[in-house]
């Protein structure tokens, strides 16, 4: 059953809906994006602007990757 | 989902809004339209922007003020002590559940403070649901979506339908899964090519290590190698030499010192030729491990075409300033600003090809430009052969001579994206150079090793052969045993840095499959229903209105797929702006009950100010009966907000019934108090009068109007005054006029039959026709349009005999009441008296 928006949600609930839906899919990462996107949109359509947000929060997403893992002996 | 009503307001400090210490209190009900009528300066805005506040935390026209006009400055009411704002909202659910209400308020210091007094958990969040494109509507609102361009008409449209937030999100996500700049923000193209460097020195590393195992050991050592195996077997076979099996015996082969057995050697041979054969032999074992790889010429022959690629590519573009030229053309057509397709938007000039063709084709050099430099540093970093190069300039190029090694300036040429053909040729002819040096040298060190060797007793030579690939293996395993570590880890790191590629990628691509799959239905749901409210506005005038959008562009034209005779013409150089109104307000009404936001209101605020009465009439129908709970049993609670003094009568008709409540907002903003005035038709007299008596005869003009029509008609139907059938059933029979005629024949009627029950006064006062005159000459005035040229002392003289006349109709009666007091009632019929009196 593919992912679906619902036309009874405002468009937070949907976001919502959809970040649940990641969960399901892989929870480190849906909690992620959950905590790393929201805080760079609206996206800039100034490029400079854009590249620099886009580092920010990969800069983000690889120090996450790079953190030893709950559970990691090492 | 619980979905919310608006109960209550309370409003004190905000905006023209004093009411200081008394806040202003709004009730609504669920199951009804309310209507609110204010007149000009009397709050309505206020209110409305109160309520906007409140739900979003700004006001619009604040928000559009540059910074020096200080807007911050002109939220709490200017005359408020405490220049402090506060705001009560108080919310019903639709479930039945308890009432939640919420306060906002504005501090001294502009602070926006948001608080449950009914201790709803998170105040912020209910607020940030209800906050909805579809809750709060104004005029403003409906216009800009029509003088829009396609792709700001596009975007509003998107966000009413619930999509533009999403499609912030999807912009977001699409932007953070870009594959070039992740790899490259996320160090992958470093790691990758790490990873290859590092697979190319062990490969060596491997072939260096299996040569001297199998010259040591005397067999062939199996991938995947053992290191312990390796350094047992090492230091046994070393440990069976006699002379060094007190150093090597039981150890590890980490723990041996091959200085010390080299002494230990030299000790035995007591020659300074052992020394140098060793340093031969080590010399040697290096410079072969720098034979050229099998690989090699492939990837020089690589390295080359890309070059040649890039360079191809780069003559075919004109600079980094014609690139911003190309992306300016190309974004102007794309945005939608420039319509004109066969002209430049930056020359003006008309080429033979589409400009947005030449654009996005001379971009695309560009972008192959980039692409190829990304390959060759790829190409680069993966080659063998710059690593044989860099090491066999270290060991052959004497340091005087260090500025003509090729390594390092070709690598810096590559680095800067300035290396050429010729610059990797002069590279590779440089290597071949250090092939025949590295080759001469071998040749030497042979020679030298044969001379020493003959000269050295046999059984020595060979020990000391033995104890250098001991000495290479213990080498070669730690650089295997790091390199494997390192490999592994960067590994790692790329396989999670996939894994978030694969994750980001996979949700981009569902999160704009659903939204397009959501746009899709929420559009074929509403077209049916926003045509079916433009009908009813527009009063069946044969237009039928559509939106189109062609897939994949959000640009958003509004079309006509009927006009009368004609099909599929432009909708803004044919409609009116009301009819064109008519067609925003329509679909705007109909996203609002197709979305279902958490918010179960709706808030119209002057909407129909570009509508006569029969149309503002028609869009209260829609509101009524097509919209509004409780005869839509799906729909909104709608509250509307009017200043318009002609929407005041069709407020009478439907006010304080079980489906419309009606108020009024009155006061004395912004120094005073404002109030509720719960409305019915006998506060038009008042209203009309505190018009006259502040010389604003417009707006006292509608009222007068539907006062003497409500006072008229309330003496017909009280008296019983006969009248015609079309007077009975017809709305636009019931003016003035036609009152004044049906009341006057009646009189007349029951006088010619002597049976006219009013006292000779009432009837001389009606005789003399001087009320009538007065009242006609005023209606004659108004019917042709220049009621205003009678002065507001006339009109209030209008009132007043209006109320004469009506006296002309009533008696006083004194049985039922207590003794010594009498009421005014009207005349039973004009032939009798409810009772003796």
């Amino acid at each position: 059953m593919p992912f679906e928006f619902e036309t009874s949600l405002s468009a937070a609930q949907n976001v919502d809906k959809f970040y649940k839906h990641l969960e399901t899919i892989d929870a480190d990462f849906a909690a992620l994006l959950k905590k790393q996107l929201p805080p760079i949109l609206p996206i800039s359509d100034v490029p400079a602007q854009k590249k620099s947000t886009r580092q920010k929060f990969n800069e983000a997403v690889v120090k996450h990757l790079d953190q030893p893992k709950a559970g990691a002996t090492k | 989902m619980t979905r919310y009503f608006l109960a209550v307001v309370k409003i004190e400090g905000f905006r023209g809004i004093n009411n200081e210490g008394d806040p202003l209190e709004i009730k609504f009900r669920a199951d009804a339209v309310n209507s609110i009528f204010a007149a000009n300066g009397l709050g309505k805005s206020s209110l409305f922007e109160a309520l906007t506040y409140a739900i979003t935390g700004f006001v619009p026209k604040l928000d559009r003020m540059v910074a020096a006009e200080s807007a911050k400055d002109y939220y709490a009411n200017q005359f408020h002590s405490k220049r402090r704002a506060e705001i009560v909202l108080t919310f019903r659910p639709d479930d039945g559940g308890a009432d939640v209400t919420v306060k906002v308020v504005r501090e001294t210091n502009g602070k926006r403070v948001v608080t449950s007094p009914s201790g709803y958990a998170n105040p912020e969040e209910l607020l940030a649901a209800l906050d909805d494109e579809t809750v709060l509507l104004d005029n403003h609102t409906f216009t800009k979506f029509l003088l829009d361009s396609p792709l700001d008409r596009g975007k509003s449209f998107s966000a009413l339908l619930g999509l533009s937030k999403l499609a912030e999100v999807r912009q977001g996500l699409s932007a953070v899964s870009d594959t070039l700049s992740f790899n490259n923000d996320s160090g992958s193209k470093v790691l990758d090519a790490e990873v290859a460097l590092s697979k190319a020195t062990l490969a060596q590393s491997m072939i260096a290590l299996k040569q001297d195992y199998f010259g040591l050991i005397g067999k062939q050592l199996v991938e995947p190698i053992i290191p312990a195996t390796i350094g047992s077997d090492t230091t046994q076979a070393l440990a069976g030499v006699a002379l060094l099996k007190d150093q090597c015996d039981g150890q590890l082969l980490s723990a041996i010192d091959f200085d010390k057995l080299s002494a230990t050697i030299k000790t035995a041979e007591k020659s300074e030729d052992q020394e140098r054969l060793s340093a031969a032999i080590t010399e040697i074992a290096a410079l072969e491990a720098l034979d050229r790889g099998t690989t090699e010429a492939t990837e020089q022959t690589e390295l080359k075409d890309l070059c040649k690629t890039k360079q191809q590519a780069l003559a075919s573009t004109k600079g980094a300033s014609f690139h911003d030229l190309y992306a300016a053309v190309k974004q102007v057509f794309d945005d939608g600003s420039w319509m004109h397709e066969a002209v430049c938007p930056a020359c003006e000039s008309t080429p033979s090809e589409s400009p947005y063709a030449i654009a996005a084709k001379q971009l695309m050099q560009y972008q192959l430009v980039d692409d190829t430099e990304t390959k060759i540093n790829d190409s680069w970093a993966a080659a063998t052969w710059p690593s044989r190069l860099q090491k066999l300039e270290t060991k052959l190029v004497k340091p005087a001579d260090a500025a003509t090694n090729q390594h390092g300036r070709l690598h810096g040429l590559l680095t800067a994206g300035q290396a050429t053909v010729l610059d990797v040729d002069t590279a590779i002819a440089r290597l071949q150079l250090m092939e025949l040096a590295r080759v001469s040298r071998l040749s030497e060190l042979q020679t030298e090793k044969a001379t020493i060797q003959g000269s050295l007793p046999p059984s020595l030579v060979h020990l000391i052969e033995q104890v250098e690939r001991a000495k290479r293996i213990k080498g070669s395993l730690k650089s295997v045993i790091a390199l494997t570590a390192s490999i592994g880890a960067a590994s790692k790191k790329l396989a999670e840095r996939k894994r978030w590629k694969a994750f980001i990628d996979a949700a981009c691509a569902t999160f704009e499959t659903a939204e397009a799959g959501l746009s899709e239905r929420l559009i074929k749901a509403m077209t049916t229903q926003y045509k079916g409210m433009y009908a009813t506005i527009a009063g069946g005038v044969p237009i039928v209105p559509s939106l189109e959008q062609k897939k994949d562009s959000i640009d958003l034209h509004l079309k006509l797929e009927k006009f009368f005779t004609l099909k599929n013409t432009g909708a803004t150089p044919l409609l009116s702006e009301s009819f064109r109104n008519a067609i925003a307000i329509s679909i705007f009404l109909s996203a609002a009950l197709q979305r279902k936001p958490a918010a179960r209101f709706i808030i119209l605020d002057d909407v129909t100010s570009s509508f006569d009465a029969g149309h503002q009439f028609a869009l209260m129908e829609v509101l009524r009966t097509q919209v509004g709970l409780p005869l839509h049993k799906d729909g909104l609670q709608v509250v509307i907000l009017s200043h318009d003094g002609l929407l005041e009568k069709y407020f009478d008709k439907y006010g304080n019934s079980h489906e419309w409540h009606h108020q009024h907002l009155q006061g004395l903003p912004p120094f005073g108090s404002m109030m509720m005035q719960a409305a019915g038709a006998e506060r038009l007299k008042p209203s009309a009068e505190t018009f006259l008596k502040a010389g604003q005869i417009k707006q006292a003009e509608p009222l007068i109007r539907q006062h003497l029509e409500y006072r008229l008609i309330q003496i017909i139907s009280k008296v019983g005054i006969p009248v015609s059938l079309d007077f009975a059933i017809k709305d636009n029979m019931k003016m003035v006029g036609h009152a004044l005629d049906a009341i006057k024949d009646g009189v007349e009627l029951y006088k010619a039959a002597g049976r006219l029950v009013l006292d000779p006064n009432q009837q001389a006062a009606l005789g003399n026709m001087i009320v009538p005159a007065m009242i006609a000459n005023w209606v004659s005035h108004y019917e042709t349009g220049s009621g205003s040229s009678l002065d507001a002392y006339v009109l209030l003289d209008v009132l007043k005999s209006c109320e004469d006349f009506a006296d002309s109709f009533k008696y006083d009666c004194s049985c039922k009441q207590q003794p010594g007091k009498t009421i005014r009632k009207y005349y039973k019929t004009l032939s009798s008296k409810h009772c003796n009196c």
